[in-house]
Parts: structure tokens; C-alpha cells; sequence
């Protein structure tokens, strides 16, 4: 071919690829970060 | 938590897409011939237009979404979420119409970049959806994030028919539209005309994967700031009082 069409080629691939990637990366991210999220513990009576 | 039939339906919309885009590629670079007058430039046909209808697609998620919102009788902050989620998968899409379209525009026209008015009027679509994206991250609470986002997001939506339209409206470089023209006639026929309806059908499936991927981001990222600001309150609630602190 000549060049151009490879590289136009290339680079959706390559950004749609990166994006999902990125999405995969994030999204383990937040989950980790949903689970850390320490459960309040029961506190039976406010201090007065 | 997400259910296991939208984790299903996700790794089977991936897998789709993935197999889709393939399937495009194989046809576009190797199975389709030549264009006549455009010679082997013709095969960024197979991906420059869809991933266009993509980004228009994007946008106008993103304004069911903020439209949803703003309206009293239907908030809720998922709506939000989905128009923000839709957004950012719709600046890649953009980010991607401009690239191929500075790839074939420099060995056709002879620039890589060029005032032409679609050229400009899909850059102006790009930035007005940065913005978008810019003022959803100014601190501030979820609703006023979402009213002022869904009002931006209404206002950006505006440059999108203009950008269809810019081909007909302007005398421009950029041909006019091969497919979505006034007569409706696809100028192009055969095996050619397949495989772009095929890059159209395979990118509008990528976009759905990436954008269910991207909401349960949102939707836990909120989740998680729910439970932190929950907590943040309670802790308030049961701290001693400077005061009585003090006497003690």
C-alpha cells in the first residue's frame, strides 16, 4: 500500500486498544478501591 | 456490585466487536480493490467515516443522558453518569475522525491540516467535548455537577449537526457525505459498500463495549464517594465537641 493507509490503520487500532486498556486498568482500580473501603464499625452510644 | 449477566452480556459484546473489527480490517486492507480515482487511500474509507458516526452517536447519548437529568420527573445521577461515560468514549472516537482524517487529507489534498470548514467544525466538537469533560472535574457536588455537565453537554451537542451539515452548508474540501447525503443514494456500491457498513456495525459495537465498561467505572467511582462521604458524616456525629473535650 502506501503508508498513509497502514498508519491510519494503525493508529485506530493502536488508540482503540490503549483506550480499552486503560478501561480494563480503571476498572480493577475502582473496584479495589470499592472494596477498601473500611466498613464503620457499629459505634453503640455517641460520646457525650 | 454488577450482576453476572451484565458481565456476560459485556464479554460477549467485546468478543463481538473484537471478531467485527477484524473482519473490517481484513476486508479493508487486503479483500476490497483499489478506488479508481483514489487509488489504495480509498481503504481509510473502511474506518474514517465510522469512526465519525461513532462520535456523533457518543454526543447524542450524552445528551439523552443530560436531557434525562435535568428533567425533574426522571433524575437520577445514573443519567449523569451515562452522559459523562458516553462523552469521554466520544472524544476518543473524535480524537481518532481527526487523525484519519489528517492521514488521507495529507497525501490528498496535500496537508495534513487544513481551515476547511467540517476540519474545523470537528476540532471545535473535540475541544467543546474536552471542556465537557474539564468541567466535570471541578469539585463540587454530584448534583451541580450534573446540571452544570448536562447543560454544557445540551450546548456542545448544537456543533454536531453543524459538522454533518458543514459539507453542504460550506464550500469545503472535504467531499460530501458518501452515505447519510440529502437523496439518501450511497455513492458507493458492492463489496466496497459492504465493508464500510461492516466498519460502521463493528465500531458502534466497540463503542457499546467501551461504554458499558466506562459507566461501571462511574458508577463505582460514585459508589465509592457515597460510602466515603457516609462514613466522613458519621464519624462527625459521634466526635466529642471541642468543648466538652476541653472540661473534660
Amino acid at each position: 500500500m502506501n503508508g498513509y493507509v497502514e498508519a491510519g490503520y494503525i493508529s485506530v487500532l493502536g488508540v482503540l486498544a490503549g483506550y480499552s486498556a486503560l478501561l480494563l486498568g480503571r476498572s480493577r482500580k475502582a473496584k479495589k478501591a470499592l472494596v477498601r473501603v473500611p466498613v464503620a464499625e457499629k459505634k453503640s452510644e455517641p460520646i457525650e | 456490585m454488577e450482576s453476572n449477566r451484565y458481565k456476560w452480556v459485556r464479554r460477549v459484546l467485546g468478543v463481538v466487536a473484537l471478531l467485527l473489527v477484524a473482519a473490517t480490517v481484513v476486508l479493508g486492507l487486503w479483500v476490497t480493490p483499489p478506488d479508481v480515482v483514489q487509488g489504495q487511500l480509498v481503504r481509510l474509507i473502511y474506518v474514517h467515516p465510522p469512526v465519525a458516526w461513532v462520535a456523533y452517536l457518543a454526543y447524542g447519548v450524552t445528551s439523552i443522558g443530560s436531557i434525562l437529568y435535568l428533567w425533574k420527573r426522571t433524575r437520577n445521577i445514573k443519567w449523569d453518569l451515562l452522559a459523562a461515560s458516553s462523552a469521554e468514549v466520544g472524544v476518543i472516537f473524535t480524537a481518532l475522525t481527526l487523525i484519519t482524517g489528517s492521514i488521507w487529507g495529507k497525501p490528498a489534498w496535500g496537508v495534513w491540516w487544513t481551515w476547511d470548514a467540517r476540519l474545523t467544525t470537528t476540532a471545535l466538537l473535540f475541544v467543546l467535548y474536552l471542556g465537557y469533560l474539564a468541567l466535570r472535574r471541578v469539585p463540587t457536588d454530584s448534583h451541580r455537577r450534573a446540571v452544570r455537565s448536562g447543560i454544557a453537554g445540551l450546548v456542545a451537542f448544537v456543533d454536531v449537526p453543524i459538522v454533518h451539515q458543514s459539507v453542504v452548508w460550506w464550500r469545503t474540501l472535504h467531499q460530501s457525505a458518501t452515505v447519510l447525503n440529502a437523496t439518501l443514494s450511497p455513492k458507493i456500491h458492492g463489496e466496497m459498500a459492504m465493508t464500510l457498513l461492516l466498519g460502521f456495525i463493528s465500531f458502534t459495537f466497540v463503542y457499546a463495549w467501551m461504554l458499558m465498561h466506562r459507566y461501571q467505572i462511574a458508577t463505582m467511582e460514585q459508589r465509592a464517594l457515597d460510602v466515603e462521604l457516609e462514613q466522613l458524616i458519621e464519624e462527625r456525629q459521634y466526635e466529642p465537641e471541642a468543648g466538652s473535650a476541653l472540661a473534660q
